[in-house]
């Protein structure tokens, strides 16, 4: 009998020493424990691909020998053995193969994540996020995955030694989602755009798109899904082209017809679970929008009391977020504004035997402002002119972000400037929530809001993706940063800035 | 006691204690007592009240606090401001998502492409 495992395992030591002898720097340079970031290279120029390849041409021979000594050996016991020795060839030859079609749809993820680690075509240079994505994988096949499992996936994704890649952030967007953190996992696949498509593989990218398509499909958010499927930015794949035929003619656009709805049906995966649902959409009739989309309310309705009409035109907008800002501002103005209002509190007042009219009305006003502030930012570029109302609550609005924008960011900087470091993952997650917070204190905004928040955020976050990339090892996610600002100093147009990005940006990823 | 709009309508005492915002010091007392006494037994009708936001779970610490804020000239000036739609009109509560949004809603989506768990059942 050939000892198959000895071979492997002897040829792997001897393919690894050979590969970090030749990729040392010499002179008696000390060479950094993780001097190259993984994934960070094409797989032809990264040192090691030569091995790889020899690795799998000496695991192919063995597999077809194998499996021909099955065919032709007459002794059972021989032919098991040779059976067996085919399928351990198999399993290191093609382990990711067998991680996708096998171990995940069983929803087996441990077995998943140890087969997907000896991968050394796919994951060879991104472990173990490559690995920790395909137990990912796997715990969403189960029905109920235990927190056990989830601890453990976790614990795989803050383990120390591994450089973040796409398939790290995918993997901890899906636990969270496994966690019933939708929003936090909405953050984290969004994120993985940001990344450098080096370090994202399509097929990892592809699984963030399905899972955003599939979950704003789960609320009936058509406008978002096909506002994913149609990103050119993502890539494409069956099931994201039918959920883009499906958002469309719920949005009751003319294409595609139901032709064109059924072959997208045709061409993606899973048709029985999906039948229902895709025959269900054929029959709405085309062009006729059934989507909850827009904002559009009925009028304000004037009930005579100011105060009266304009908390009940209010209401929709607490409840349901639906309503005319425009015009329920309008009406609160009028409310509070309104002489008889205050002549009725100081009645009141003297009823009560004490209180202050108005103090009562500031209360009010400041949580009308409070309420309107966040539907009033979403006004603000298009809708012209803003009653005096939405403009005091879209600045006091803009004045917390901007405030939460430069706590975030200190508090970032900080850390890094001590030398604090969290796990990859989690300084991943710092960065996509500044980013956000940075979205939201600029969104709408004139460029005097950009500049002002670029300003907030640019020498502090250059500082942490510097200290990211030469103290944490951090390329990629260092990288992602450098291209933001880059960007967003091009917007305000900080040449300064955006040339000091744009260099540390061409920096090795 | 509450911050946002909403709370300040939901939670407001008025509503809370099923009184109207002319109501005497005295009426407060006697209903605030009545209302902590049935929530004692734990009667039915005493469990909720309604608001201009639908219906809303009633507790003894919400009746408390309820009386509390009322026994402050200068806070009831406040909550008067917030309570004067007629609970009544909690008839018809207003719902969080459209008819239409929930109809076309396809919450097994991610099930339906092995990226989420099975919940036809819920």
């Amino acid at each position: 009998m050939i000892p198959i495992g000895a071979i492997v395992m002897i040829g792997v030591a001897v393919a690894r020493a050979i590969s970090n002898s030749s990729s040392g720097t010499g002179g008696g340079t000390a060479t950094p424990p993780r001097e190259i970031s993984r994934g960070t290279k094409t797989f032809a120029n990264s040192s090691g691909a030569a091995w790889t390849v020899l690795l799998q041409i000496i695991l192919f021979c063995l597999f077809v020998g194998s499996v021909s000594g099955v065919i032709q050996s007459p002794d059972g016991s021989t032919r098991a053995a040779t059976a067996f020795t085919a399928a351990t060839a198999a399993v290191f030859l093609f382990p990711w193969f067998i991680a996708r079609r096998v171990l995940i749809p069983l929803g087996l993820a441990r077995a998943a994540f140890a087969v997907s680690s000896l991968s050394r075509v796919q994951w060879r240079l991104d472990k173990p996020g490559g690995p920790a994505l395909a137990a990912a994988l796997a715990l969403i096949h189960q029905d109920k995955p235990s927190a056990k499992s989830l601890a453990w996936l976790e614990e795989k994704l803050h383990g120390p030694g591994n450089t973040l890649h796409g398939s790290d952030v995918v993997a901890m967007g899906l636990l969270e989602a496994m966690r019933g953190n939708r929003e936090e996992a909405r953050l984290f696949l969004e994120s993985v755009l940001a990344l450098d498509v080096r370090v994202r593989p399509e097929f990892v990218a592809r699984i963030a798109a399905e899972w955003l398509a599939t979950d704003a499909a789960t609320d009936g958010q058509w406008e978002r899904v096909a506002e994913i499927t149609d990103n050119r930015r993502w890539p494409g794949s069956p099931t994201l082209r039918l959920m883009s035929a499906l958002a469309h003619r719920h949005l009751g656009h003319a294409l595609p017809t139901n032709a064109g709805l059924w072959l997208w049906w045709a061409l993606a995966p899973r048709k029985p679970w999906t039948l229902s649902f895709v025959k269900a959409t054929a029959l709405l009739p085309a062009s006729t929008s059934l989507s909850n989309g827009g904002t559009k309310s009925a009028p304000v309705e004037n009930m005579g009391n100011p105060l009266h009409t304009a908390l009940k035109a209010h209401l929709p907008l607490l409840t349901a977020g639906t309503g005319d800002v425009k015009a329920i501002a309008a009406a609160w103005e009028a409310a509070l504004t309104d002489s008889g209002l205050r002549t009725h509190l100081m009645q009141r007042a003297t009823l009560n035997g004490g209180g202050n009219p108005d103090d009562a009305l500031e209360s009010l006003r400041s949580a009308v402002e409070a309420s309107l502030a966040p539907h009033a930012e979403k006004l603000n570029s298009k809708s012209g002119t803003l009653p005096t109302l939405l403009t005091a609550a879209v600045a006091s609005q803009r004045e917390v972000m901007l405030r939460e924008l430069e706590d975030r960011v200190t508090r970032f900087a900080r850390r890094a400037q001590e030398g604090r470091e969290a796990p990859n993952i989690e300084e991943w997650r710092e960065f996509v929530k500044l980013k956000r917070a940075y979205v939201k204190a600029t969104g709408n905004g004139t460029i005097g809001d950009r500049s002002l928040a670029q300003s907030t955020i640019r020498d502090k976050l250059t500082d942490v993706a510097v200290w990211l990339y030469n103290s944490r090892l951090q390329r990629p996610a260092a990288n992602a940063i450098f291209r933001f600002l880059e960007v967003e100093a091009l917007s305000v147009g900080d040449a300064e800035n955006e040339r000091l990005n744009k260099k540390n940006a061409a920096c090795l990823l | 006691m509450a911050a946002s709009l909403l709370e300040r309508i939901a939670e407001n005492p008025f509503y809370v204690l099923g009184l109207p915002v002319t109501c005497t010091r005295q009426e407060v007392e006697r209903e605030g007592q009545k209302l902590l006494s049935m929530l004692t037994l734990n009667l039915h009708e005493a469990l909720t009240y309604s608001t201009p936001l639908g219906p809303k779970t009633r507790s003894p610490e919400l009746v408390r606090m309820a009386m509390a804020e009322l026994r402050d000239p200068a806070k009831r000036l406040g909550h008067e401001l917030f309570a004067v739609l007629p609970a009544s009109t909690a008839g018809a509560p207003v719902s969080t998502a459209s008819p239409k949004k929930r109809a076309w809603a396809w919450p097994n989506a991610p099930y339906a492409f092995s990226l989420g768990p099975d919940r036809s059942d819920e």
